[in-house]
């Protein structure tokens, strides 16, 4: 069972589809199977000719632009012929890819958009309704069976790609019943400039690694790596190690401990080079990478239990280098840091610090600012029950009063 | 002659006014003929249940886990229990047991209540506000589906009664309580009374100007004597409860400083002076929290302190001459106090005659008169979906605060073929617009089942009505089968059915 998915994202596929299938030689993908499909079956018997006449069922895929704007990359997967069935049934059309450059056995062409996954997992599939079809009816001419959003797709590699559409025609059943009554193949030549799967998991180890090392910089900012603060690197690291495949995880492994005894030994003698990760994380293809690094540094930053001034400066610097907002930012610390301390003592964590007022903000800024720290510390505490952060939002309501009298 | 009543259940006292003959909201006196009844419950055995002003001075010198106080704060936590003398108690209990005093009084003078509305701040949480109903409950009240008003806008109401001139304009009420502050902001047009925005401050009243008052007073004695302070050990050693230093601040507000005494084992008993500058300045930083809730609201209703025709002052706080000086001086007008102590509990009684017009006498009628009170929602509802891009939990927000009731929204989502037979729904709250499941409050989470499978994205339709009585109906439709969820959280406990300590817990919604 799932959750909703959203309103926004979803009724706007819908409308790409809407556009999409408004193409030339398109089909209607109304979801009723009363619908009649546009470019329809011709009967054998009739206009269309005999069967024999129609020939046999192929497909074609063509990559066409879409959309009010014509922007959107999509490849069309079309067909043509009988469509031999002995009684009238509900139909539809399965397409699914395979990436076959690399393989000819193919490997997976996997979709970032549900609608457009298998029901299981989250290969490439398109299910398009073709409503009623009658024995001995076919098209005559190109029809639209299937589309691929291209830019929703992705492949082993980046670069030019061989991809072999496979495209069969199903009674309508529930996913898991389906079984082709005739299908036929196609390929097509695409190029892509997204970085591949295949590549994405190298890329995925070297954010780690980038990540890791600003972890092992926010560790020492304090001038000690805590054991807590090394528990939380390995722990932070081997969960995300394990999600690869067990063959990749052994050398991910070996690279992820050789870089992170480096990056120690770096740290110890204060050569570790903050600005390069920092410069390397925002140009990963890694969807999220920087937002990743900096909650791992947050993590860090609060697993000693005692939040210092240094850990909070460095935290917001790598922050805002890292092109993360103010109020994710924020935001992170709300999340990871309400069990520790900060720091009082001298040296401790400013009030500044602790609600992130940039004080080089005009006197207007810094009272706005305020209002809107105020705001939301107000607000998180008059729903939040757990009673760590309901301590940590009543001291960060409290750093605000102090500061706005401090400001004016 | 019907009882109509309203209570201000207050965090450090409750007060219970009632409708006079004429038509008169006037407050009755407690079994001990006083107006107050200090909110704090002292079990003195395992059946002595002492309440009112009797446990109140006990606080801090009773034993910590047989006395209470302050639990209104804690309302909103409902897994939340107190262990005394075997048995567990709730604050709802522990209000309970001071409504029921208040109503046993009452009503052995005054014959049955017919009517009662009691006062919640106005950014209770949902929880909260239905703890307050099942302590009133429990205490023996039949309610109406109209049993809470929010304090400010019963003050309102009790301003906008009494006003020597009819009110027109936008109009500041503010609240600053026993434990928490509200700051609302109201369209007055004679009779008729418009909340336009509110926006409280859950841990900010009377209790913590104390805790500075004790702040101060440990200063002194440290300085004194060289030692250090703990409020909880050394004010049992000095022999000074809570309930001294509530009055040593009472009294800081018309003189300009008073002698404390602290009767020390070693040192004799020392006095140490504490000047009105000296706490003025020591509670500035709780003076700075309300100026900022203001301007908060102010930003909420989109207005200035310039657009603003008048100040109303409610709670007892406000009788400190600091925080009435701040307001002045904040917005540039001059507050209005009238009764401050009382108006939150008079407007709760007015409340109560006008939504039960037909169970008063003509003179009670005439006096009520064509009020008419317009509430707004307290809080922002939403829903937790999917991003289908991103593939993270996000919250949308389907009814936002400060929405003039009643009011109903819809909005629509889908569900693809990954997602099997059915959806899970959640019904979100939160102060402000979250988008993030970590900082909103999950207050109800379900099912929509038993859906046929789909092989493309097809609507779901989420619709929030909440009504005058502050009852939220939710109804969630797949619209492809007609199927749908009704959902209703009223104030009354239905909400109540839902599993304790529901708070999204992300792993049920990751991948496996």
């Amino acid at each position: 069972m799932e959750i909703i998915i959203g309103i926004f994202v979803v009724i706007g596929i819908i409308n790409l589809l809407g556009n999409m299938f408004n193409g030339d030689n398109a089909s209607s993908t109304n979801t009723s199977s009363s619908a009649p499909p546009r470019g329809g079956y011709e009967g054998g018997q009739g206009s269309g000719g005999s069967g024999a006449n129609m020939g046999r069922f192929e497909v074609r895929a063509n990559q066409v632009m879409r959309g009010s704007n014509k922007d959107v990359r999509v490849i069309s997967i079309q067909g043509r012929g009988l469509l031999p069935v002995h009684r009238t049934m509900e139909i539809q059309f399965v397409t699914w890819a395979e990436d076959i450059t690399d393989d000819s056995g193919g490997e997976p062409v996997f979709c970032s958009l549900s609608e457009f996954r298998h029901h299981e997992n989250p290969t490439f599939q398109c299910v398009m309704d073709k409503g009623s079809l009658s024995p001995n009816h076919g098209f005559g001419d190109w029809v639209e069976l299937g589309v691929a959003p291209l830019d929703a797709l992705a492949f082993p590699r980046s670069g030019t790609r061989n991809i072999r559409f496979y495209c069969y025609m199903t009674e309508k059943t529930s996913p898991s019943l389906r079984k082709s009554l005739l299908g036929d193949t196609c390929y097509i030549r695409i190029t892509t400039e997204e970085t591949g799967y295949k590549e994405w998991k190298d890329k995925l180890v070297e954010a780690l690694t980038l990540s890791m090392r600003l972890g092992v910089a926010m560790a020492h900012a304090d001038g000690e790596f805590a054991r807590n603060e090394a528990t939380s690197i390995k722990d932070w690291l081997k969960e995300r190690v394990d999600r690869l495949d067990d063959d990749e995880q052994a050398e991910a492994k070996a690279k992820l401990n050789a870089a992170l005894r480096a990056a120690v030994a770096e740290a110890a003698t204060g050569s570790l080079d903050v600005s390069k990760a920092i410069r390397s994380l925002r140009a990963s293809p890694i969807r999220n990478a920087a937002y990743d690094a900096l909650e791992l540094c947050t993590i860090i930053m609060s697993a000693d239990g005692v939040i210092s001034t240094q850990e909070m400066t460095l935290l917001r610097e790598i922050g805002d280098n890292l092109g993360i907002s103010e109020q994710d930012i924020q935001g992170l610390t709300d999340k990871h840091t309400p069990e520790a301390v900060t720091d009082s003592g001298e040296g401790g964590l400013t009030d500044e610090l602790l609600v992130g007022l940039d004080i080089k903000l005009p006197p207007t800024e810094i009272k706005r600012k305020l209002r809107e720290t105020f705001a939301r510390y107000n607000s998180l505490l008059t729903t939040e029950r757990d009673q760590a952060k309901r301590l940590r939002y009543q001291e960060c309501i409290e750093a605000v009063a102090r500061l706005r009298k401090k400001y004016g | 002659m019907a009882n109509i009543i309203g209570i201000d259940l207050g965090t450090s006292t409750t007060l219970l006014a009632c409708l006079s003959n004429s038509g008169e909201p006037k407050i009755c006196n407690n079994k001990d003929d006083a107006p107050l009844t200090h909110s704090a419950v002292w079990f003195e055995g395992p059946n002595t249940v002492i309440i009112g002003a009797e446990a109140k001075k006990m606080f801090g010198v009773a034993k910590e886990d047989e006395i209470f106080v302050e639990y209104k704060r804690r309302m909103g936590e409902s897994n939340l229990s107190f262990r005394v003398h075997g048995k567990d108690w709730h604050p709802r209990d522990f209000s309970a047991l001071v409504l029921r005093q208040i109503r046993e009084h009452f009503e052995a003078n005054n014959g049955p209540i017919d009517a009662v509305i009691i006062t919640i701040p106005a950014n209770f949480s949902d929880e909260a506000r239905v703890n307050t109903i099942r302590a009133a409950q429990e205490a023996g009240f039949s309610l109406g589906n109209d049993a809470l008003v929010n304090e400010p806008t019963a003050a309102a109401i009790y301003y906008a009664s009494t006003s020597p001139t009819k009110l027109r304009g936008k109009y500041l009420v503010y609240d600053f309580g026993g434990g928490t502050f509200d700051a609302t902001i109201l369209d007055v047009d004679g009779d008729d009374i418009k909340v336009l925005t509110s926006m409280g401050v859950q841990e900010l009243g009377g209790k913590d100007l104390d805790e500075k008052l004790i702040g101060l007073i440990g200063q002194k004695y440290t300085l004194l004597t060289g030692k250090p302070f703990s409020p909880e050990e050394t004010m049992g050693e000095l022999q000074l409860s809570r309930w001294d230093v509530e009055q040593l601040k009472i009294t800081l507000s018309t003189r300009e400083k008073v002698t404390v005494a602290l009767k020390t084992q070693d040192r004799g008993t020392l006095r140490p002076e504490i000047t009105r500058n000296e706490f003025n300045e020591a509670i500035s930083t709780l003076i700075a929290q309300a100026e900022l809730a203001v301007e908060n609201a102010l930003d909420n209703a989109k207005l200035q302190p310039k657009d603003l025709s008048g100040v109303f002052l409610a709670g007892g706080s406000t009788l400190v001459p600091a925080v009435a000086e701040s307001v002045e001086r904040h917005l540039g007008i001059k507050p209005i106090s009238r009764n401050p102590v009382a108006s939150v509990a008079l407007g709760a009684c007015l409340y109560s005659a006008i939504r039960n017009k037909t169970k008063l006498s003509a003179a009670q009628t005439t006096a009520v008169g064509a009020k008419k009170v317009q509430d707004v929602t307290p809080h922002f509802f939403g829903t937790i979906y999917r991003n289908t891009h991103s593939g993270k939990l996000l919250v949308e927000t389907i009814i936002a605060k400060d929405r003039p009731l009643p009011c109903s929204e819809t909005k629509s989502f889908s569900r693809g073929e990954h997602q099997g037979d059915g959806v899970k729904v959640s019904i979100t709250q939160s102060g402000a617009e979250q988008t993030d499941p970590d900082f909103v409050d999950t207050i109800w989470s379900g099912h929509l089942k038993d859906l046929p499978l789909v092989t493309q994205p097809t609507e779901i339709k989420v619709t929030y009505t909440y009504d005058t009585n502050g009852i939220m109906q939710c109804r969630i439709v797949d619209v492809l089968s007609g199927k749908e969820l009704n959902v209703q959280l009223d104030k009354k406990g239905s909400i109540g059915h839902k599993p304790a300590g529901s708070k999204v817990d992300i792993k049920d919604y990751t991948l496996e």
